[in-house]
């Protein structure tokens, strides 16, 4: 072989093994280095803002909130006021929201996790897995401690905190925001089609969509997205819970049944069996992503959907940027089919939110973390996600806040801050309120009305009911919990394949039947610690 | 006289060996620079291959992401016996299999039949274009394909379904809400995209035979079918071979991009396959023992049937991986 020959040969394999090298050392933005250690001051149980600022990194999500591009998550004004508020000097780490509970996930199986874990969804029990594993910081002691946080927080909120398992506190959970989801309806469309009388049961509605069908013939009255989200309205109706998960486990009669047993779970079946076949029902709501279904939304004339107070108002504004100047969404009462009763066809209230955080035991200052977690539930911050910084965002002129609209909008982000208390909180709807108010134009005061409105039924609905943590408190045992996720999504395939006609009636109920032979230790093991969370009650 | 000869011929024997072995080590060493280019890829191999290997413990574990391998509790066979004891996991395999099935049986051949094809066609401008066009697809990744595929068969404004409705007056059809079209969509686009890259392999293969064959075949008379039968196929056995007994070893597992973004609710009793299954358990669900022990299987079984298939390969083809 010649000398230039092996000379090349030397050089492409430096270049492959350098190549392979980079290849292996990663130090993309959002993932955890350990270059940097977690600065700590010394371990003592102080608020003295004396001290120096504590080093943290958090994890902290977008949950879904548009921010801007070239923010730069370490380098915004209020990470600063955050900062200040806790005393820390905090390192954000913001993965790319829809890979979040991957990254975390992921971080947790390899144990490099940084101090502070902003946890949502999924996340939430299985950082509780982790911390029995030692992941984690057992919180009792820093919430009793805490006059801030302790105050909000009852005996029965600790107790929904804790982990099945150790009965320990690994995650802070979030504050409810009085902001529950329930149906939204097109009351332009009733008003118009149906001189203003709003649909009582699931036929009224069926009978409103054919009119609309009639007037408008490309019209989609009824929209879902991947499945069965955004369907729940009907089956509801008819007293089964059912959702994008599937046919839950509900109580009926002082028990835990599945939704397939819920008595007129068939007819809500049918229902929507009749809904799809006179294309009353969206034809791709199976396969549709999030911009088909707001599609039908804002151009296909759909009547309903499931929304809380503020996405009404992103709903509104959406709707008009398609150009849809008459368009008025507004919370309507919730259907109810005939012999249902009320309260089994409405929600219920959350009694928490579903974000939460979690500090890891790693953190070399469990105090100085502790103190974000206070910050996060402070009066400041929550005033900070919903009305800005004063003299920015807002000003205050004879004790009444006034919004500066241009500021508020360039900074709408900063409700990411907000997840503690469930994002929107009366006052960040409120502002929310005010920006929305600009773009709807000569129709505000109209909206405004049925909005008001509509806000009054939901709270009548939803929060006059007494809150009920029992459901809370059923703990399936682990094995039996990962049997039921398979069950839902078996119940998924059920229900749509009878929607749309792939099998028939009778077929559908044989693969119930078989269905609830095969996962009925799934209900034992529910009506079993029903059972015990009632004896403990005695 | 015969422990003379026989000593004779040993020596001579040896002496071969060793001259054997002295014409080796002197090309070892001229060679010495393609071995080291050989090393990224056999550092690669080590690094993320055999390295992990002793992770596959944690299919015999319950395994605690913060325990780690060596702190979780060992349960031995409790994860083997409870996928092998849950139906879900037979309706998976069940449709890995069909569907590799349908691959094999139309997948397999479709490159085969390209690249021959191809290789009749005489203007080299023509053949080049029609092979690029061919092989761009498998660049697009299963994320743009799939969003193609819910376009074109959507039945509100999909091409297929507007030209069914003018040519032949039918009504819309969901195909992908309906169980009877999931696979042959998947075993459609899956060729589609890959017919091209394979077809390569092929071509590659058919350059290779010697010209002289077909002119010998024209001179006994062979027709342009015969010469294919005769002389093309042979010639493109050996790597045929090769590549169905990689196909063979891929016969319990699946990709999961293609099944994971075509497939709905609607379909999971025909498309839900194991690697979907195993992402649900193992990264929605957390299970990692379980999905460990799952792909374990999968890897057993995977070898028996690579090592079946190179065996018979060997014994009724003349032709082999090893």
């Amino acid at each position: 072989m010649t000398k230039s020959k092996r000379l090349s040969i030397l050089l492409l394999v430096g270049i492959l093994l350098l190549s392979l090298i980079a290849g292996g050392c990663g130090n993309k933005d959002g993932e955890i280095t350990t270059d940097k250690s977690a600065g700590t001051t010394a371990n003592k149980p102080t608020e003295s803002k004396k001290e120096p600022p504590a080093k943290l990194k958090m994890f902290f999500s977008s949950s879904g909130v548009v921010i801007p591009e070239d923010l730069d998550p370490n380098n915004e004004p209020f990470l600063k006021i955050l900062n200040n508020l806790a005393n820390v000097d905090l390192e954000i780490i913001r993965p790319a929201y829809q890979d979040y509970v991957t990254k975390v996930n992921l971080s947790i199986a390899s144990g490099d996790l940084p101090d502070i874990v902003h946890c949502m969804g999924t996340v939430v029990n299985e950082v509780k897995k982790a911390g029995a594993d030692g992941a984690f910081v057992d919180l009792e002691k820093y919430i009793k401690n805490s006059e801030s946080i302790s105050k909000l927080y009852s005996d029965e909120m600790l107790e929904l905190m804790r982990y099945v398992e150790d009965k320990k506190i690994y995650t802070l959970i979030g504050q409810d925001a009085k902001n529950q989801a329930s149906v939204v309806a097109r009351v332009d469309l009733i008003n118009e089609l149906n001189g203003g009388n709003c649909p009582v049961t699931p036929d009224d509605w069926y009978q409103l969509a054919k009119k609309e069908k009639e007037k408008y013939p490309d019209c989609i009255p009824f929209t879902g997205r991947g499945g069965l989200s955004y369907l729940n309205t009907f089956f509801k109706a008819y007293g089964a819970t059912v959702d994008s998960l599937g046919a839950r486990w509900q109580r009926s009669d002082d028990k835990y049944i599945s939704a397939f047993e819920a008595p007129k779970m068939r007819d809500a079946v049918e229902f929507h069996r009749k809904l799809y076949s006179e294309k009353l029902l969206d034809p791709t709501f199976l396969t549709n992503k999030m911009a088909d279904e707001e599609k039908c939304l804002h151009e296909k004339g759909a009547l309903l959907t499931i929304q809380n107070g503020a996405n009404i108002l992103t709903l509104m504004d959406k709707s008009i940027a398609k150009g849809n100047k008459n368009v008025i969404w507004a919370f309507v009462p919730h259907p109810v089919a005939p012999g249902v009763k009320a309260e089994d066809a409405t929600y219920n209230p959350a009694p928490m939110g579903s974000h939460g955080l979690a500090i890891s035991s790693k953190c070399n200052n469990i105090e100085a973390a502790f103190r974000v977690l206070e910050a996060f539930l402070s009066e400041d911050v929550k005033n900070m996600a919903s009305w800005g910084r004063e003299g920015i965002e807002y000003t205050v002129k004879d004790s009444k806040k006034a919004l500066n609209l241009e500021e508020a909008t360039k900074t709408s982000w900063r409700t990411i801050y907000g997840f503690m208390y469930t994002f929107w909180y009366p006052e960040a709807v409120q502002v929310k309120a005010e920006q929305s108010r600009a773009k709807i134009g000569s129709n505000a005061d109209a909206f405004f009305k049925e909005y008001e409105k509509g806000i009054a039924i939901r709270d009548k609905e939803i929060y006059s009911k007494q809150l009920d943590f029992t459901g809370y408190f059923t703990n399936l045992n682990p094995d039996i919990r990962s049997i039921e996720k398979e069950a839902l999504a078996q119940s998924v395939s059920i229900i749509v394949k009878a929607i749309v006609g792939e099998i028939s009636m009778d077929e559908y109920d044989k693969q119930v039947k078989d269905y609830l032979n095969k996962y009925k230790k799934v209900t034992d093991d529910y009506n079993r610690a029903y059972a015990e969370y009632k004896n403990s009650k005695k | 006289m015969n422990q003379i000869s026989m000593s004779l011929d040993k020596k001579k024997i040896l002496k071969g060996k060793n001259v054997q072995i002295h014409k080796m080590r002197f090309k070892a060493s001229r060679d010495i620079p393609v071995y080291f280019l050989l090393a990224p890829a056999l550092i690669l191999i080590l690094i993320f291959h055999y390295m992990p290997i002793y992770g596959i413990s944690m299919a015999f574990e319950d395994f605690r992401p913060f325990k780690g391998i060596w702190g979780s509790k060992w349960v031995g066979f409790t994860n083997f016996r409870y996928f092998l004891l849950d139906s879900n996991f037979w309706r998976v395999m069940r449709n890995t299999i069909i569907i590799n099935i349908y691959t094999l049986i139309f997948s397999f051949p479709a490159p085969i039949i390209l690249a021959l094809l191809l290789n009749e066609v005489r203007r080299n401008f023509y053949k080049r274009v029609v092979q690029t066009i061919s092989y761009l697809p498998y660049f697009i990744s299963w994320v743009v394909v799939s969003g193609i595929i819910f376009n074109i068969l959507s039945p509100q404004s999909g091409i297929v379904n507007v030209l069914l409705n003018k040519i032949l007056g039918i009504e819309p059809i969901y195909f992908l809400g309906k169980q009877d079209y999931f696979r042959p969509i998947i075993v459609i686009s899956g060729i589609w995209k890959s017919i091209g890259m394979s077809s390569i392999y092929y071509l590659s293969s058919l350059t290779a035979i010697d010209p002289q064959l077909y002119e010998a075949a024209k001179i006994d008379g062979a027709s342009r079918l015969k010469q294919t039968w005769h002389v093309t196929l042979p010639g493109i056995l050996p790597i045929t071979i090769v590549l169905f007994i990689l196909q063979i070893g891929h016969m319990v597992t699946i990709g999961f991009d293609q099944i994971f973004l075509l497939y709905n609710p609607v379909v999971y009793d025909v498309g839900d396959v194991i690697s979907t299954y195993t992402y649900r358990l193992g990264l929605e669900q957390m299970q990692y023992s379980l999905t460990t022990a799952i792909g374990l299987t999968q890897s057993i079984v995977n070898f028996i049937l690579v090592y079946s298939a190179n065996k018979l390969a060997k014994k009724y083809a003349g032709f082999s991986m090893w």
